[in-house]
């Protein structure tokens, strides 16, 4: 195998690494304290959608609904080889990210924020919609 | 079985369950569930449609056929129930955390 075959084995994980772990990095960089507090529920939360998406995603592997191009990803399989290590980070890491920021997103909006400024959130902290009149504009 | 099936048993059934049990979520927060999902389909539809095909595949006998920028709809759908079902869930979680301090 080539060098740079091998590192295309890497690609899916590279993805990953750069959008997911990207994400995960700048919400919790701009809401530490917050999401801190909350690390309890997130972990459950994680953990459970994790544990209900997995083995259905390795039934449908097992079951040839679909499968990974060998020369993209690591060939780390566990189960019998139903379940590939980058579809473990991905159901990890993308419920990990989607609960921060929902649990971000519904704080500002209990607090009275209209939907469309959400997405300033992912990189934006909670003083930023505090100091603005976004809750009165919308009284 | 097709994928369309799965994600109506195991996305649909259970978000609808969620929603009748907690109707709060889905009226307090639209608009947190509303934004999650348009996040996760910006993020992953490009993703999906340079990995559809090169990094993985799906068997043509489970899905329909359609497809938006080479993304099956399928996972289309599958994206926004995802972000549907795990937001209810985190919205959940982050009331009985708030209520419990």
């Amino acid at each position: 195998m080539s060098g740079l075959e091998s590192v295309f084995r890497f690609a899916y994980l590279l993805m990953e690494l750069l959008i997911i772990g990207e994400v995960a990095v700048v919400l919790w960089l701009f809401h530490f304290p917050f999401l801190w507090k909350r690390r309890q529920p997130i972990l459950i939360g994680t953990l459970l959608v994790s544990l209900y998406a997995l083995p259905l995603d390795a039934w449908a592997v097992a079951s040839g609904w679909g499968g990974f191009n060998p020369a993209y990803v690591t060939g780390v399989y566990f189960f019998s080889g139903a379940l590939l290590l980058e579809e473990i980070i991905f159901w990890f890491g993308t419920a990990f990210v989607t609960i921060s920021a929902v649990m971000i997103f519904a704080e500002l909006e209990r607090r009275g924020n209209p939907w469309w400024t959400l997405p300033a959130a992912v990189f934006l902290p909670f003083g930023f919609f505090d100091a603005t009149n976004f809750q009165q504009a919308t009284k | 079985m097709s994928y369309a099936f799965l994600l109506l048993l195991f996305g649909l059934l259970p978000l609808g369950l969620l929603w009748r049990t907690a109707p709060w979520i889905p009226r307090r927060h639209p608009g947190s569930l509303l934004v999650i999902v348009i996040l996760i389909l910006a993020v992953s539809v490009p993703w999906e449609a340079v990995a559809v095909n090169r990094l993985w595949f799906y068997s043509p006998e489970v899905i329909w056929g359609p497809s938006i920028l080479n993304v099956p709809v399928e996972e289309l759908a599958f994206f926004a129930l995802d972000g549907l079902l795990v937001g209810t869930l985190a919205i959940w979680l982050g009331e009985q955390y708030r209520v419990r301090t």
